[in-house]
């Protein structure tokens, strides 16, 4: 885990996803200004759109760096089994790009117009609901390995799968800032999650273990 | 210990890469896989390193069927390929410690196979390609299993080095290891006994996987 750390933040994937996501905010924020429909709904489509593409930014890395040195080789003849490291992989990936996103988010979203408060719960809610976009992200990684220029192809496979979370994640940051609130929504979207991270690891590795045999 | 290979055939993306290969090593014995580029000395490690199926044909140690058994293959085979399995941006040391995790033994800095202790604080990017070889090779002597496949180990390194790589081969050879190596070089050991096993192309492949 420590070493899954330490090559995640040597690849800068951290920088990468925040400044992606900080223009991807700004470009979309002043797109909407021009035509004067800025308000705070558009803002919170804006950041659960922004957060899911900045998610599949690094995934390509992920097992692919891995494969081309070698260390996958290596792991699958490990005792670990290659489900733990791909949790591990997971988890590594959704701190060290969906994180630093979420701590952004208050300091963002408050000159733009929503509360400290409201932004503080939205935060809560995507803290529960992001990890399972790393963990699906996974599989679109595994599916390209070893494939030329799969980014784009990451994203075509991926980002339907992640509609599911983003529009319960979407309504309840709408319910949030209407100081309304519907714990079946809730309930939903960490289910959902929790689904996510308990399946994948198995998916993705299976076919690591296709790929390679 | 005996590791005995029966009409073994392999085919990749539909092609045959060998076919009816057979070989019968036993303890103590090092094996070179010779042949020409492209006649699937690699492909031959990794099918036995269980990467690839087996197409026909059978792989048994003591006498106990293991072929497409992974479980057994990976407690009792051990694979370096190309590949060193480095990082760049990770120190020897740093790099060391990644595999002493993964493994859950420990790199004998006394004996010092392959003579790292100069180089520990080096980046691996600074690292020459002799370097990045015998850090990688340094893997061997981390993980101690029973059967050895090694896929040009030889290659980057000076002669000095390929001596410690033999002295290696030898100590592993007396506890009673066995070595399967792919090398153009002949590194033979002192008891002049080793197999040596020679891989043709198929003559009916139309094109070569590997051009």
């Amino acid at each position: 885990m420590k070493y899954e750390l330490l090559f995640a933040l040597a690849n800068k994937g951290i920088l990468l996803s925040t400044s992606f996501f900080i223009i991807l905010i700004l470009i979309v924020g002043i797109g909407f200004s021009q035509i004067g429909e800025s308000s705070e709904k558009t803002l919170l489509a804006i950041i659960w759109i922004a957060i899911s593409l900045s998610s599949l930014l690094s995934i390509k890395t992920m097992f692919q760096e891995d494969f081309d040195d070698g260390t996958l080789d290596l792991y699958i003849l490990s005792n670990t089994s290659i489900e733990t490291i791909i949790f591990i992989k997971s988890i590594v990936h959704w701190i060290t790009t969906n994180l630093p996103i979420i701590i952004l988010i208050p300091l963002i979203s408050f000159p733009l117009g929503i509360t400290i408060y409201h932004s503080i719960l939205i935060c809560f809610v995507m803290l529960l609901s992001t990890p399972a976009l790393s963990f699906i992200s996974t599989i679109g990684a595994a599916l390209t390995l070893g494939e030329k220029g799969g980014n784009l192809l990451i994203s075509i496979f991926i980002l339907p799968t992640f509609l599911p979370i983003i529009i319960f994640g979407m309504k309840i940051s709408l319910l949030i800032t209407n100081s309304t609130y519907d714990i079946m929504a809730h309930l939903i979207l960490f289910a959902l999650s929790l689904i996510c991270i308990a399946i994948t690891p198995f998916i993705t590795s299976l076919i690591i273990k296709i790929h390679y045999t | 210990m005996n590791l005995i290979g029966s009409s073994l055939s392999c085919k990749r993306d539909g092609k045959l890469i060998f076919s009816d290969l057979s070989f019968k090593i036993k303890s103590g014995d090092v094996c070179f896989i010779k042949g020409p580029n492209g006649s699937g000395k690699s492909t031959l490690l990794r099918l036995l390193a269980g990467f690839i199926k087996v197409w026909t044909g059978k792989v048994s140690l003591n006498n106990e069927d293991i072929t497409n058994r992974n479980d057994i293959i990976y407690n009792n085979f051990f694979y370096i390929g190309h590949s060193n399995s480095l990082k760049n941006y990770l120190t020897v040391k740093q790099q060391i410690d990644f595999w002493e995790g993964i493994s859950e033994k420990k790199y004998n800095f006394e004996s010092d196979s392959f003579n790292l202790k100069k180089i520990l604080n080096r980046r691996i990017y600074e690292c020459s390609e002799g370097q990045k070889r015998r850090v990688g090779l340094s893997r061997l002597s981390i993980d101690d299993k029973k059967v050895l496949l090694l896929d040009e180990p030889t290659t980057s390194l000076d002669i000095e080095n390929v001596s410690r790589l033999k002295n290696y081969l030898k100590d592993h050879q007396k506890k009673g290891g066995i070595a399967i190596v792919a090398s153009h070089e002949t590194f033979i050991s002192s008891n002049n006994q080793d197999i040596i096993l020679t891989l043709n192309p198929p003559k009916n492949r139309e094109r070569d996987p590997f051009l």
